[in-house]
């Protein structure tokens, strides 16, 4: 899926798409899981984001906004209270990909941290 | 009581604590700004444990040694609220003052003067004298008092008591060690003025040389202050920040390692402390007869025979130390822990005092022998079992389980799983083989959990060979209830409490309910079909129908009624027995209020854990509202309920994140029960709804971000997926989820 700048009114791309799939977590080095297990993990992965990211741009809302907000979304209009937050937030897109990268490097970090400690482990018992 | 009769290491065990108070006191110095810690001693123990007997033996044994001045008993819950404990105190000092023995004039009039200085002090600045200054400048004219002067009075009270209790130890003799003992009974018994008697009690014990020692009920004291604070605050102060600011006051005031507890207490010393039977007799020695006339079961069966007792020899104190449901055991554990647990220094420093508790201990339970292993390979080393060995018998407990099997005594083993946290401080090396060394390794933690499951030993041999005993929930079943989600959780620490069951025939029948619980959750594992939802129509079958009744026919009743129709009963039980609504459970115990009781607090919180659905959730909340607010005693209701839920609204707001929208019914659910119940607990739940709700904001927020912007897929890339799950896989999804765990997400 392309993501286009609703605030232009031509359909300029503004980045290509945040992938969230098997393969990005074969390519972060969780290569070991089973089916349920990675669908388990992206969905989580996805959950995870969805609040981190929440986090941050309500961070920058106003209590107003927030309350406008809130009514958007129990209404249940989802295509309306999209707009209104591209609205809000107008960079919203370069927030969402960095808290995605950053998210991504803590996931590859952690995995090569714990294996350097096993190798070392390893290491110091066979000496 | 019978103080003549007590043990004399029990007295022993408070006594040297007061000698442990005289070392500090002596060691401390001021020129080097050393000074002894607050000195108050405290005796913790639930109503009918014996804490008065204790303190009066205590008084006496001291009195005995004339080597210290000890004052009267003083009873807070007799003075008027404008009273003041500190006068009292003085006008004991007073009086006993006036009956030493020849003094001289000099002295006399020394100590005369000091006195009047202290009482002016104390009375002047008591509750009537300011309130009259706040009310009417002439009242304040009369007391020739303003507002300057009785700060004045108040800050000079702490020098003019020192002066006061020195000046009157000053003519004991060259024997006493200038020391003065001032006992308080029941501290915890003047609603409505507590926070004032606990105040004093901190002042006094504060004085050099001045050592309080009070009696109470912890769990009564902190609710009883909680609630004043609530009251100071006029409002601004919700129950639960009350009870841990007061859960702060009194752990600064009572201090584990100057507090001992009647749980201390051995069977047999215990049995002296039952007040029903004639001096020269005991509980013991009434049963046997009762039991002797009618051939009837021996001793050892007949605390948990099923047959009712007739009155009047219900043992009415007797679930002072034995617990009636593992809940009880449980809460009797975290009483003691509470009461001592202490990791500071100053318990290490004080290894012979636990050590003395420890021999007590071994003496009083002959060949008593305490290890601890690991469970199962499989099992966390923070579950490891605590077993108490006695030669060929075994006996434990389960917290979540249920009573010790009367006919199964050799060879059980019952998991400890709250109490087994607590065991890995008790043995840091659990490999050691040297159980000398890991007797004096204990800590002040430990020695409770010991004793605590000494208490359950103890029941065990009472309940030994004797048909119906207390089922035993077998590794089997245990692990089946560990496997059971109610409401999305495990049941780690969710499971059923009787009724609080006094005396032999309710604590019979609570036996026989929860066997009858086990054996269906037994059944349920052998049938494969874990029905969370039938166990709450169970258990409050069992509850309404045969707990208050003892009707052996109903519990049979299979399959349980409808939770509709359980409810209804349960509250149509309820309103019959709505007859002492004025008077705690505690107090004056029948079945009726137990029951009253465990409606009223126990079931809502089986309705927040345990039932599964939202709807079903609310339609209990419902019926319970019905029969809590039809009877009229809703806010008691709520504030036991506040203090039960407060750990479970904690720990729930924390999971939330992970839930959709529409599967947290719960905070609204308890929305409409406290806004019905009781604007206090409605203001707690607000707060965990405002969290809740911003949680529930930002995860909608990232939601519309990331909708069109992150592409989910489940099948995409080149991943070899593994075909069975795999240590590594396992290891790669715990380095997962602590990412995501410390990234807030969940």
């Amino acid at each position: 899926m392309i993501v286009r700048d609703s605030s232009s009114s031509s359909a300029s791309l503004v980045g290509m798409p945040l992938e969230l799939n098997p393969g990005t977590l074969w390519q972060l080095g969780y290569k070991n899981l089973t089916r349920q297990q990675t669908m388990t993990a992206l969905h989580e992965i996805y959950e995870t984001l969805e609040y981190v990211v929440g986090r941050r741009i309500a961070a920058r809302l106003n209590r107003g906004q927030l309350k406008e907000f809130e009514r958007l979304y129990d209404q249940g209009q989802d295509r309306s209270t999209l707009a209104w937050l591209e609205n809000a937030v107008p960079d919203y897109s370069e927030i969402v990909r960095a808290e995605y990268q950053q998210l991504m490097d803590r996931l590859e970090g952690a995995l090569r941290a714990a294996r350097r400690a096993s190798r070392q482990e390893t290491s110091n018992a066979s000496s | 009581m019978r103080a003549a009769n007590l043990p004399e290491s029990l007295v022993d065990a408070v006594t040297e604590v007061l000698a442990i108070i005289a070392d500090d006191i002596e060691a401390s110095d001021a020129s080097q700004l050393i000074t002894p810690p607050p000195s108050t001693v405290a005796i913790l123990g639930p109503r009918g444990s014996g804490k008065t007997t204790l303190l009066q033996a205590v008084c006496r044994s001291l009195i005995d040694q004339r080597n210290c001045l000890v004052l009267p008993i003083l009873q807070p819950e007799v003075f008027e609220s404008t009273d003041s404990l500190l006068l009292a105190c003085l006008l004991n000092l007073e009086e006993l003052s006036a009956h030493l023995e020849k003094p001289t004039n000099t002295a006399s009039t020394g100590s005369g003067i000091v006195l009047s200085n202290a009482i002016r002090a104390v009375a002047a600045s008591s509750a009537g004298a300011y309130q009259a200054l706040l009310e009417s400048r002439e009242s304040a004219g009369q007391y020739s008092l303003d507002a300057a002067s009785i700060l004045r009075h108040r800050t000079s009270i702490p020098t003019l008591l020192e002066q006061a209790f020195q000046t009157v130890a000053d003519r004991l003799g060259p024997n006493y060690k200038q020391r003065t003992i001032v006992p308080i009974d029941d501290a915890d018994l003047s609603p409505g003025n507590l926070v004032s008697v606990m105040n004093a009690v901190r002042v006094l014990g504060s004085l050099p040389n001045v050592i309080p020692i009070i009696t109470a009920d912890l769990q009564q004291l902190e609710t009883a202050m909680a609630a004043e604070f609530v009251n100071q605050y006029h409002g601004n102060l919700g129950i639960t920040q009350a009870s841990h600011l007061a859960h702060q006051v009194l752990a600064k005031m009572i201090r584990p390692e100057r507090t001992t507890s009647t749980a201390w207490l051995t069977f047999e010393h215990k049995e002296q402390f039952v007040p029903l039977f004639a001096d020269g007799d005991n509980l013991r020695g009434q049963l046997r007869r009762v039991y002797a006339s009618n051939s009837g079961p021996n001793l050892e069966g007949v605390l948990w025979t099923s047959s009712p007792l007739t009155a009047p020899f219900e043992p009415m104190h007797l679930n002072a130390w034995l617990p009636s449901t593992p809940r009880e055991l449980e809460r009797l554990w975290y009483a003691i822990r509470n009461s001592r647990y202490d990791a500071s220094e100053a318990l290490a420093r004080r290894p012979q005092r636990l050590q003395h508790l420890v021999d007590s201990m071994m003496q009083a339970t002959n060949q008593f022998v305490v290890h601890i292993e690991p469970a199962r390979a499989a099992v966390d080393a923070s579950r490891k079992s605590l077993q108490l060995v006695w030669p060929n018998i075994q006996f434990g407990v389960a917290s979540t389980g249920s009573f010790v099997r009367s006919d199964a005594l050799s060879g059980v083993q019952l998991r400890v799983r709250r109490i087994a946290s607590y065991t890995a401080a008790l043995f840091p090396d659990p490999s050691s083989s040297d159980r000398d060394e890991q007797r004096i390794r204990l800590t002040g933690g430990s020695v409770s959990c010991v004793q605590a499951l000494q208490e359950l030993a103890i029941t065990g041999v009472l309940g030994g060979l004797r048909d119906p005993g207390p089922t035993y929930v077998g590794e089997k079943e245990f692990e089946f209830f560990q496997s059971l989600r109610l409401n999305g959780e495990g049941t780690d620490d969710t499971f059923f409490s009787m009724p609080h069951s006094v005396g032999v025939r309710a604590m019979s029948r609570a036996a026989v309910a929860w066997n009858s619980l086990v054996e269906f959750a037994q059944q349920n594992r052998r049938d494969n079909q874990p029905d969370p939802t039938s166990f709450v129509r169970k258990y409050i079958q069992v509850v309404s129908d045969y707990w208050t009744t003892g009707d052996d026919a109903k519990i049979e009743l299979v399959p349980p009624p409808s939770l509709a129709d359980a409810l209804e009963k349960a509250s149509g039980r309820y309103f019959s027995l709505y007859v002492n609504e004025d008077t705690d459970h505690l107090l004056d115990y029948t079945i009726g209020k137990s029951y009253c009781h465990w409606f009223e607090t126990i079931l809502p919180q089986v309705f927040h854990s345990a039932l599964v659905g939202e709807d079903m959730c609310k339609a209990a909340i419902e019926v319970w509202l019905d029969g809590i607010s039809g009877a009229g005693r809703s806010l008691e209701a709520a504030e036991s309920v506040t203090v039960r839920l407060r750990d479970r609204l904690d720990k729930r707001i924390e999971g939330q994140r992970s839930r959709k929208d529409g599967a947290h019914s719960w905070i609204y659910g308890y929305r409409d029960l406290a806004e019905a119940v009781d604007t206090r607990l409605f203001a707690d739940v607000l707060l965990f709804e405002e969290a809740f709700r911003e949680q529930r904001r930002n995860t909608a927020v990232g939601h519309g971000m990331l909708e069109e912007r992150v592409e989910l897929a489940n099948a995409k890339g080149s991943y070899e997926f593994q075909p069975h799950p795999t240590a590594e896989g396992a290891a790669e999804m715990r380095i997962l989820r602590d990412v995501l765990s410390q990234m807030g997400g969940r």
